[in-house]
C-alpha cells in the first residue's frame, strides 16, 4: 500500500514536471521542430513561390552539387565563417583585455565600445556602404585628406579590398560586442593569485597570456567559437545583402550561402530548390559546432 | 488579494472577447453585390502615393466611386516575392495587385487572379485602344487577366549647360550611337591628378544595361521559351563601357548610390521616364531628354503593372469598380500627372497630360513618344534573380574581373539552370 501511495507520488511529481515543461516542448515542436522537418520535405519538391509545387526526389540536390554557384558559395561561405570567427574573436578579446584594465571611466568606455553592437545590422551595413564609397565615401575623403592626393580606392567592388572592408565592419556587429562582454566576464574571473605566482616566477606578460589567461577562459573562448561560427552562417545575411546585393559583388566573392538562398528563393520564386540548400546550411552548421566541441576536447581546460 | 482577482477576471474577460473578436466573420464579406459605395478594398502596390491629394489617384477613385480604397505599400525590392506569397497561401487581405509583367502569367496559370472579361464586356474601356505591346504580352494567356496602369520607358537625360560649355549640339532622337560614344568622350572633364571631375555618361542602371545590349541587336527575352537570349550584342556594348570605364568617361560599378547625373557629376545619363517626375524642377540646371541613341536597333524596355483582381478577394466587384475607375480617362490623367508615365490606352496617351509641367527645360517630349513607339518588354519578363545576376557579371567584367565574354556565358549558364525550374 505504502509501495503504491510512492509511486503514486512519483507520478503525479513527474506528471507535474512535464505540465511545466509543455510549453515550451510545444514551442520547441512548433517553431523549431516542424520548421526544420518541413523546410526538408519542401526540399523535395520544385515548390516555387507561388504555391506550385510537385515531388521531385533529391533532384534539387543533385542540382545543387552539380551547379557552379553552389561551389562558390559553399567556398565563400567557409572562408567567411573561420575569418569572421577569428577575426571578431580576437577583437573581441582584444577589447576585453582593454576594458579589463582598471583605470577611471571604465563604464564610458565600455558604453563606446558596445554602441555600435547595438545598431541594427542592416542600418550598419547601409552606413558602412556609404563610408566604403568611392566617389562620395567618407573613408576616402578621410584618407585623401591625410594624404593630400584624391584616393578613390573602390573598396566594396575591388577584388583586392572587398574582404578587407566587410571584415572590418564585422567588427562593429551585435556579435562582436557580445563577445566582448563575455570574454570582459571570463578574465574577471581568472583568479589573481595565479598570475601573482607568474609575477614571483618572473614570467612575461605573453607567458601569462598564454599559460595562464587562455586556459582560464578557454570554456568561454569555445563558447563564442561556436556562437561567432554559427551567426556568422546564419547572420551574415544582414550584413552582406545591403553591403554587396543578393548577387555577392564583385564576382560573387561575397555571395555566401545564405545570400544565394534568398537569391534562389524570393527573386528567382525556387522555394524548393532554396530549402535544399536550407537543409545544406543546416548541415554545415551543425558539423561547424560538433567539429569544434570535438577539437574543444583537447584544447578546453574545465577546471572541475 | 481581492484587486488580483479583479484584475484576473478583467484579463479574462478581454482574452475571451479578442478571441471572439478574432473569430468574428469578416466584415467585408457582407457587402452585397448590387451595394458597392460604402465597401471597403485593399489594392497593393509599390510605390507611394502623391502627397498633393488632387494627385493622389486612389484618394480621388475613392471620392469618385463611394468605395473605401486602402493602399497596400510593399517595397519595391520585395514587392514580386511578396505577392506571390500572398497568392500561394490564397491571402484575403489585398484585393486589386499590381502585378509586374513578368508575374501576370504565373498568376493567371495559378487561378490566383480572375479573368476580367465578364467585366470588361460591360464596360466602357476599349482593350484595342491599348499599346500593341500590352496586347502582346498578355496574349496566350487565355483571357484578359490585367489592364496596364501605366506604360513608362527608358530615356536618354543630358545636361543641356555642359554641352554648351564644350559647344556640341544637343542630342536628338535619331542620334546614332557613335555619336553618343563621340559625345560622351568630348563631355569628360579630369582632374589635374588624371581623375575624373565630370563623367560623360552615367554607368547604366539595372534598366538601361538591357537597352544598351538590345540596341546592340541582341533579343534579350524570347517570349516563346520564356529565356534570356543575348549573345555578340551584349559583348559589344560591355566592352564599350568597359572601355569609357577605361578612359574615365563613365564611373566603375562601386557602392557609390549617388545620382551622377542630378548631382552634376554626370553629362548623360539613361534613366527610366519616371524620373522627369522625380527631377521635374529640382535640378540646378537645364537638362532635357531624348531617346536611346540607335545602335543596331532602336530599342528601350517597357515597363508597367497591371491591374488585377485577387481571386481570394471577397469584393471583387467593388474592386473591378475601382480598377475602371482608374483606368478611366480621369483616373489615367492623375496618374498621368502625378508619375510622368503616360497612359497604355492611346487616345488617353495623346493627350499628353504625362508631360510634368515643371519640367520647363523640356522641349523634346517627343522622345517619350518615340520610345514608347519602339519600346519592347523585355528583361522585366524574366526573374528579378537572373536580371540582377547578368548585371552583376556585366559589371564585374567592367572591372576587368573577367571579360565580356564570360560575363556573357556565365549570365547565359545561369538563366538556363534558373528559367523553367
Amino acid at each position: 500500500m505504502e509501495i503504491k501511495r510512492r509511486r503514486n507520488k512519483t507520478l503525479v511529481n513527474n506528471l507535474t514536471a512535464y505540465g511545466f515543461m509543455l510549453p515550451w516542448f510545444i514551442g520547441f515542436a512548433f517553431f523549431t521542430v516542424f520548421p526544420v522537418v518541413f523546410m526538408f520535405s519542401v526540399s523535395l519538391t520544385n515548390r516555387k513561390l507561388n504555391g506550385i509545387s510537385q515531388y521531385i526526389g533529391f533532384t534539387n540536390y543533385k542540382n545543387i552539387f552539380s551547379s557552379s554557384t553552389f561551389r562558390n558559395s559553399f567556398r565563400v561561405t567557409m572562408f567567411f565563417t573561420i575569418i569572421m570567427m577569428i577575426v571578431t574573436a580576437l577583437w573581441a578579446l582584444f577589447m576585453a583585455f582593454l576594458l579589463n584594465r582598471r583605470q577611471k571611466l571604465n563604464g564610458i568606455f565600455q558604453f563606446c565600445y558596445f554602441l555600435p553592437s547595438v545598431i541594427p545590422s542592416v542600418a550598419l551595413a547601409y552606413a558602412f556602404r556609404t563610408i566604403f564609397g568611392k566617389d562620395a565615401g567618407l573613408f576616402n575623403a578621410l584618407l585623401s585628406l591625410i594624404s593630400g592626393s584624391n584616393v578613390q580606392i573602390n573598396w566594396l567592388f575591388d577584388k583586392n579590398t572587398v574582404y578587407l572592408a566587410v571584415f572590418f565592419i564585422t567588427l562593429f556587429t551585435y556579435n562582436t560586442g557580445q563577445m566582448m562582454l563575455i570574454f570582459r566576464s571570463g578574465l574577471n574571473d581568472v583568479p589573481k593569485e595565479l598570475y601573482e605566482a607568474g609575477n614571483i616566477d618572473g614570467a612575461s606578460a605573453w607567458l601569462k597570456f598564454t599559460k595562464i589567461t587562455l586556459p582560464m577562459i578557454s570554456p568561454i573562448m569555445l563558447f563564442n567559437t561556436v556562437m561567432g561560427s554559427i551567426s556568422a552562417l546564419n547572420g551574415s545575411f544582414a550584413l552582406l545583402y545591403p553591403l554587396t546585393g543578393e548577387t555577392g559583388d564583385p564576382n560573387k566573392m561575397t555571395q555566401v550561402l545564405s545570400l544565394l538562398i534568398y537569391n534562389e528563393a524570393f527573386s528567382n520564386h525556387k522555394v524548393g530548390y532554396g530549402c535544399a540548400l536550407s537543409v545544406i546550411l543546416f548541415l554545415i552548421a551543425c558539423v561547424f559546432g560538433i567539429g569544434i566541441f570535438a577539437v574543444s576536447k583537447k584544447l578546453v581546460y574545465y577546471e572541475n | 488579494m481581492n484587486l488580483k482577482k479583479v484584475l484576473s477576471g478583467f484579463l479574462m474577460i478581454v482574452m475571451i472577447s479578442s478571441v471572439l473578436l478574432g473569430c468574428k466573420k469578416d466584415g467585408s464579406e457582407s457587402v452585397s453585390k448590387g451595394d458597392l459605395s460604402g465597401s471597403e478594398i485593399t489594392i497593393s502596390v509599390w510605390n507611394e502615393q502623391n502627397a498633393d491629394d488632387e494627385l493622389n489617384m486612389y484618394l480621388q477613385a475613392e471620392k469618385a466611386t463611394g468605395i473605401k480604397v486602402n493602399v497596400n505599400v510593399i517595397p519595391e525590392s520585395d514587392y514580386s516575392s511578396k505577392l506571390n506569397q500572398m497568392v500561394a497561401t490564397k491571402d484575403k487581405s489585398s484585393d486589386i495587385f499590381v502585378v509586374w509583367e513578368n508575374d501576370i502569367k504565373n498568376f493567371a496559370d495559378t487561378k490566383g487572379i480572375v479573368a476580367l472579361d465578364k467585366y470588361l464586356k460591360e464596360s466602357t474601356i476599349n482593350q484595342d485602344e491599348f499599346i500593341d505591346a500590352v496586347a502582346n504580352l498578355t496574349e496566350g494567356l487565355g483571357a484578359t487577366y490585367g489592364l496596364p496602369w501605366c506604360a513608362a520607358t527608358e530615356i536618354l537625360y543630358y545636361n543641356q549647360d555642359m554641352f554648351d560649355e564644350v559647344g556640341i549640339p544637343y542630342p536628338n532622337n535619331d542620334w546614332a550611337y557613335s555619336d553618343f560614344l563621340e559625345a560622351a568622350e568630348k563631355l569628360t572633364r579630369y582632374n589635374d591628378d588624371g581623375t575624373t571631375e565630370v563623367y560623360g555618361f552615367d554607368l547604366p542602371n539595372t534598366q538601361t544595361w538591357w537597352a544598351g545590349i538590345g540596341g546592340a541587336g541582341d533579343q534579350v527575352y524570347d517570349a516563346e521559351s520564356g529565356q534570356l537570349v543575348i549573345g555578340e550584342g551584349a559583348k559589344s556594348f560591355i566592352d564599350d563601357c568597359a572601355q569609357m570605364v577605361s578612359k574615365g568617361i563613365m564611373p566603375e560599378p562601386s557602392s557609390d548610390t549617388s545620382d551622377k547625373f542630378a548631382s552634376g557629376k554626370a553629362a548623360i545619363s539613361w534613366l527610366g521616364s519616371w524620373n522627369i517626375g522625380t527631377y521635374s524642377d529640382k535640378l540646378d540646371f537645364n537638362w532635357d531628354i531624348a531617346t536611346i541613341p540607335t545602335d543596331k536597333i532602336k530599342y528601350n524596355t517597357l515597363h508597367t503593372g497591371f491591374y488585377t483582381i485577387n481571386a481570394n478577394s471577397k469584393n471583387q466587384d467593388a474592386a473591378w469598380k475601382v480598377i475602371e475607375w482608374l483606368m478611366g480617362e480621369k483616373g489615367q490623367e492623375i496618374n498621368s500627372k502625378s508619375s510622368g508615365n503616360p497612359s497604355a490606352l492611346k487616345s488617353i496617351a495623346d493627350k499628353g497630360a504625362w508631360k510634368v509641367e515643371t519640367a520647363t527645360t523640356i522641349d523634346n517630349w517627343e522622345a517619350v513618344t518615340d520610345s514608347l513607339a519602339a519600346g519592347v518588354f523585355g528583361y522585366t519578363c524574366l526573374p528579378s534573380g537572373v536580371t540582377n545576376n547578368a548585371i552583376s557579371l556585366f559589371n564585374t567584367a567592367l572591372s576587368g574581373q573577367i571579360n565580356s565574354q564570360e560575363a556573357v556565358e556565365e549570365a547565359m549558364k545561369y538563366a538556363a539552370e534558373t528559367i523553367g525550374y
